[in-house]
């Protein structure tokens, strides 16, 4: 009966677990291709549908070779987990290997969320107004028709949950002759505080170049840019505090005019810094200060353990105490046998050995009989 | 190959693994040794997998650490600062406890200061494991189950302790420790 008892409670507790999350933290901005079915947002043994509707737009109907473009990702209705964070992901292919954008000849120049990767997470407080997440890119450097998916991971009623668009295609065009261009780029995404930045942009074909930027949604301010050594450069102002700043590059000449999307500046706020050897010494005197501590207590246990054994006092000290003890006189030889004093003495008390009775038994006759033998 | 933080991962789950089995053991042998419900024969074998579990664990707390210094910069984070100072007091608990089974052998629970202050190392070292599994886990996951208790600490600040400073804890530390061991008169088992 009690083993049916402790079977049961143990198959209960087993099916008392309840349905774990992956990564309800998120796992942070990064190129990722498309998740597999492996994986615990894919696999529908752990994860639920999505009811998320994905909408993709781009700025422009078709882009130029190496030209730039802005695709925007705006994903609503999904259900919502309690911390609200979604990962949108904009996607050339959905094998679930060499997935990216950067894969099929494309670069990322920002991901509107201060960084240039494929993946970025944001906070969804409400999923009717959702999230929008737009990439500002730069076409590949061969024409042709191009697709690309956009996928999104949340979860939402206790399960990991994901969806998956359709094809979304982009046309790249070929250049038309004097288009301002901007040569492969790595656009700056995050300085730090208070510091101002020098850009300096690889521009080709243009007669002017214009820096403009903006915090939030705010008005826009523009910089014009010089040229030096075959490049623009300008400098962007330092933020005082940690505001959304974001800016984009106007290039023109005579005939053109062409915009890169808005990129999107996160301010890199004074980290925490540590000497990583001083650390590994404090762990290290932990370490040998706890376990200094517990052998001294239990060396001091195990003596005071024998001492109420009833171990004779002296037998406990160790150490070396000769010093502390008066010289002894020259060893005297023992006595001879006291003549009379037999071994069978009625007077010789109990348990004591003959050595004992020769040495001691003279003086214990005279203590307590007063001589004599 | 396989990733660093992948090998801490699996080397944590055998160290937590153990640690529990250690610990659980090692309480059940102490109320055998209150209440004398289970019996001597059970209570030697509850004593022995404490103790080699206990071993094996203490085998894998360095695996753990080192996976776990290979998966992450700890210098710029305060959280993984305080893992590495925790690694290192969970380490000389889990010594400790180790080296008081062997020295006491298993006759220590037939004295009861003894099997006490075996069972608050042991809870101690299981602590500190349980405050280090915490940590990694509000890094991977966000969150910790020992939210739950309301009063479980974030370690989200770390003491800024300069290298001289540092130098001197871990030398006086270690002088505390070679004292201990070798002028200090040695334990011995314990006798039934």
């Amino acid at each position: 009966m009690r083993r049916a008892l402790l079977l049961t409670s143990l198959i209960l507790l087993v099916l008392c677990v309840p349905p774990l999350s992956a990564n309800p933290g998120g796992t942070g901005d990064a190129n990722r291709d498309a998740a597999c079915g492996g994986s615990c947002h894919g696999d529908p043994g752990l994860s639920e549908p999505s009811s998320a509707i994905l909408a993709f737009s781009t700025d422009r109907e078709a882009a130029y070779v190496g030209g730039p473009i802005s695709v925007s990702v705006t994903v609503t209705e999904m259900e919502l987990s309690s911390r609200g964070l979604v990962g949108v992901f904009l996607l050339s292919d959905t094998h679930g290997v060499a997935d990216t954008p950067q894969d099929a000849g494309w670069t990322i120049l920002s991901n509107g969320e201060g960084g240039a990767t494929n993946y970025a997470e944001t906070h969804v407080l409400d999923a009717e107004s959702g999230a929008t997440i737009t990439w500002s890119l730069l076409a590949p450097s061969n024409e042709g028709t191009y697709d690309f998916y956009t996928a999104v991971h949340h979860g939402g009623d206790g399960s990991a949950r994901m969806k998956i668009s359709d094809a979304n295609t982009v046309t790249v065009g070929p250049v038309p002759e004097n288009l301002p261009q901007m040569l492969p780029w790595d656009a700056m995404t995050s300085r730090s505080l208070g510091e101002s930045s020098e850009l300096s942009m690889p521009v080709v074909n243009a007669t002017a170049v214009t820096l403009e930027y903006r915090i939030d949604d705010g008005p826009i301010a523009s910089i014009n840019a010089t040229l030096s050594n075959d490049a623009w450069t300008a400098t962007l102002p330092a933020a005082l505090s940690d505001i959304s700043l974001s800016y984009r590059v106007i290039m023109s000449n005579d005939e053109f005019t062409e915009t890169t999307g808005w990129i999107v500046v996160s301010n890199e706020i004074q980290g925490y810094s540590a000497d990583i050897f001083a650390v590994r010494l404090q762990s290290l005197a932990l370490m040998f200060g706890s376990l200094a501590l517990c052998i001294s207590i239990q060396r001091r246990m195990s003596r005071s353990s024998k001492k109420s054994l009833g171990e004779p006092e002296a037998a406990l000290i160790s150490a070396d105490q000769t010093s502390m003890v008066a010289p002894m006189p020259a060893m005297v030889p023992p006595p001879a046998v006291t003549p009379g004093l037999a071994f069978d003495d009625p007077r010789r008390p109990v348990g004591w050995t003959d050595e004992q009775w020769v040495h001691y038994g003279p003086d214990h006759i005279k203590q307590n009989y007063g001589g004599g033998f | 190959m396989i990733a660093a933080a992948t090998m801490h991962a699996f080397s944590t789950e055998m160290l937590v693994g153990s640690m529990t089995f250690s610990v659980v053991a090692t309480i059940l042998c102490l109320g055998e040794s209150m209440f004398e419900k289970l019996g001597e024969r059970a209570q030697r074998g509850l004593d022995h997998a404490a103790y080699f579990a206990a071993i094996f664990s203490l085998c894998c707390i360095p695996v753990v650490a080192l996976t776990g210094n290979a998966a992450g910069d700890a210098s710029s984070s305060p959280v993984l600062v305080n893992k590495m100072l925790l690694s290192g007091l969970c380490l000389g608990l889990w010594i400790g406890v180790v080296h008081g089974r062997r020295t006491w052998g298993p006759e220590m629970w037939s004295n009861r200061k003894m099997s006490l202050f075996h069972t608050v190392i042991v809870c101690a070292g299981y602590t500190t494991a349980a405050m280090l599994g915490s940590i990694g886990s509000v890094i991977t996951r966000g969150e910790t189950v020992g939210d739950l208790f309301g009063i479980w600490p974030h370690f989200d600040n770390a003491p800024a302790i300069s290298f001289g400073l540092s130098m001197m804890l871990a030398l006086l530390s270690l002088t505390a420790l070679l004292v201990v061991i070798f002028v200090q008169p040695k334990g011995e088992k314990v006798e039934s």
